[in-house]
């Protein structure tokens, strides 16, 4: 069986990492008599060493994270943007929503995360939970200053005028009229959820091992990485290559959104 | 005397604005009967189009309904509740709007928002509300309407899309048809279509219409009686012929005065002088008294009543105020 060394206190060991990578039991062993300083973490290389198997995870749980982001996403989607609509619809609960989003915004998004994640601990779950709320008052906003605008609208107050409910107003006239640019607000979000779980698991607060997470695996190459390039290259290619791809799915997705754009070469 | 369809009084919408207090309706009275086309006519600024809205009570913040009754098949609409005001619109009354361009939901096909129009008042099969939806699209003159019905808005013409936007206010034919400037935005000959079409509809569906405009020549084509509005207040109100033969308000005669006429050969047309005061600085007695040409002393100090001077005759003006007491007398 063979295991991996973690971290290495001290600096005097730091060529150990690189055998530590290919070491026995047996061999560990003898380095620990040697050096008993070492904190050595033992454990199976498959789940406790991920960042050494790129191969066998080349999706890993920033996959995850992201479907569970965007899970929630759409379902605080349902939440939030009705919230917004009706704070542009209905004037009285303007202030109290929309203060309270700026009270959110005031925070840097991390600062958030890292508090949620403080109260609720590591896990995925909590990852999840920590970027979807700090992300809420960035939809609410949007969906707020787009439905201020489609409100006003002539089909709007033509819709009033037909005895419409304002259910009925907010989710069949305001609704289908700003749900484009939220979208496409969310497929560039989604770049920046998967920017803000490995954050976190880089600072250690994110997907605790052994879970596969970019993030972790870019903060062990830290200490490997000027011996195993390999390691900061992978995992750091495969973020921007997602990340991009959102980016330029959320391009596509705006253009394809727009009933105008429809049918025309 | 049967109840008229429609009946306003001394109705008055006011504008609480920083600047203080624009009185846009203030005092006016009209009636509708029931199949009737009422014309209201007046410059930009004259209160027609916020007391159309304030018929169906739509006139948001800052501006309120701070005086006045309107009634409806006798029922008092200031005093209905929002639930009840709500299932009136679009049922007993609905509205049209200017910009047929803007007025529908550029999401939804049309087919969609017509029978959404049904839906929200009557429980219907989706069958049901799209055969209805042909039909009315049909009526309203959509050529090919089974093609058309699940098409998007930008896929229509201006002057199809008031035809679809009348098509949605009669989905459940209402007793009254609100009308804010209809053919403003179109072109003359689909505006003569359009009028046309707000007529022979009038004839079969009974339905009585409110028909907002600044063009003499809309009211002319398609109004039985007309009321003209200057500065938030009722002026004149008359058939339409007699307003055209004998308009009595010397604001009706500038009005008309300043149309061209095809027999007459004339170098310069009539305007009236000056332009519209400012509704926050309404002139004191009469409204029109700054600008009018026959103006007398007693214009200056108090405003002329709304008089009767002859058959369905009604006028603002203190030119007449003596003559039809002699009338009377």
């Amino acid at each position: 069986m063979r295991s991996c060394a973690f971290r290495v206190p001290d600096p005097s060991f730091s060529l150990l990492p690189v055998t530590g990578n290919l070491v026995s039991h047996e061999q560990l062993e003898e380095l620990k008599a040697l050096a008993p300083n070492v904190h050595v973490v033992r454990g199976d290389m498959d789940e406790a060493c991920p960042s050494s198997l790129p191969a066998s995870a080349p999706f890993p749980d920033t996959k995850v994270v992201t479907i569970g982001e965007l899970r929630l996403g759409l379902c605080h989607g349902h939440q939030v943007l009705p919230w917004g609509e009706a704070a542009a619809w209905y004037r009285w609960l303007r202030a109290p929503i929309m203060r309270l989003m700026d009270v959110l915004l005031a925070f840097p998004g991390i600062v958030i995360a890292l508090t949620i994640i403080a109260i609720l601990g590591r896990g995925i779950e909590n990852v999840i939970l920590a970027i979807a709320i700090y992300q809420i008052p960035q939809f609410a906003r949007l969906a707020h200053g787009l439905a201020l605008s489609a409100q006003e609208q002539t089909y709007v107050e033509a819709a009033v005028a037909g005895g419409e409910s304002d259910v009925a107003i907010l989710s069949r006239y305001v609704f289908p009229n700003i749900v484009a640019p939220i979208i496409v607000q969310v497929s560039l979000l989604i770049p920046g959820a998967i920017m803000t779980a490995a954050g976190l698991s880089f600072i250690g607060l994110g997907v605790p091992p052994p879970t596969a997470e970019w993030g972790a695996m870019l903060q062990l190459s830290l200490t490997w990485g000027r011996l195993a390039p390999h390691m900061t290259i992978f995992p750091g290619l495969a973020l921007m290559l997602v990340v991009f791809g959102f980016n330029v799915l959320g391009d596509g997705l705006r253009d394809a959104l727009d009933p105008r754009l429809k049918g025309r070469g | 005397m049967t109840v008229a369809l429609l009946e306003v009084e001394n109705l008055k919408t006011h504008f609480f604005g920083r600047r203080g207090v624009t009185k846009a309706v203030d005092g006016v009275t009209f009636s509708v009967e029931k199949s009737e086309i009422v014309g209201i006519v007046g410059e930009s600024g004259s209160g027609k189009s916020v007391t159309s809205l304030s018929v169906l009570r739509l006139v948001d913040a800052p501006g309120r309904i701070v005086d006045g009754t309107i009634r409806f098949e006798g029922r008092d609409l200031l005093a209905m509740s929002r639930e009840e005001m709500r299932r009136l619109r679009g049922r007993r009354i609905s509205m049209i709007f200017q910009e047929p361009g803007t007025s529908m939901n550029p999401v939804l096909k049309v087919g969609f928002q017509i029978a959404e129009a049904i839906r929200s008042h009557e429980r219907v099969t989706d069958a049901e509300a799209r055969r209805r939806t042909l039909e009315l699209m049909d009526l309203v003159g959509i050529p090919d309407a089974a093609h058309r019905i699940d098409q998007y808005p930008h896929q229509f013409s201006g002057g199809m899309l008031q035809r679809l936007m009348i098509a949605m206010g009669l989905a459940l034919s209402p007793a009254l048809l609100v009308a804010d400037e209809p053919v403003t935005a179109l072109d003359v000959t689909i505006q003569a279509q359009i009028l046309d079409l707000l007529r022979d509809l009038r004839d079969r569906t009974e339905a009585a219409v409110l028909l907002i405009t600044h063009d003499m020549g809309v009211v002319a084509e398609t109004c039985d009686r007309v009321l003209v509005m200057y500065l938030g207040r009722v002026v004149e109100e008359a058939p339409v012929d007699k307003l055209f033969d004998a308009p009595l308000h010397p604001y009706t005669q500038g009005l008309l005065g300043s149309i061209p006429k095809i027999e007459e050969k004339v170098e310069w047309l009539e305007a009236i002088p000056g332009s519209v005061p400012s509704p926050h600085d309404v002139p004191s007695g009469c409204r029109f008294s700054n600008r009018c040409p026959k103006v007398m002393d007693v214009c200056h100090t108090a405003e002329p009543p709304l008089i009767e001077h002859g058959p369905g005759h009604r006028v603002a003006c203190y030119l007449y105020t003596t003559e039809a007491e002699e009338d009377r007398g």
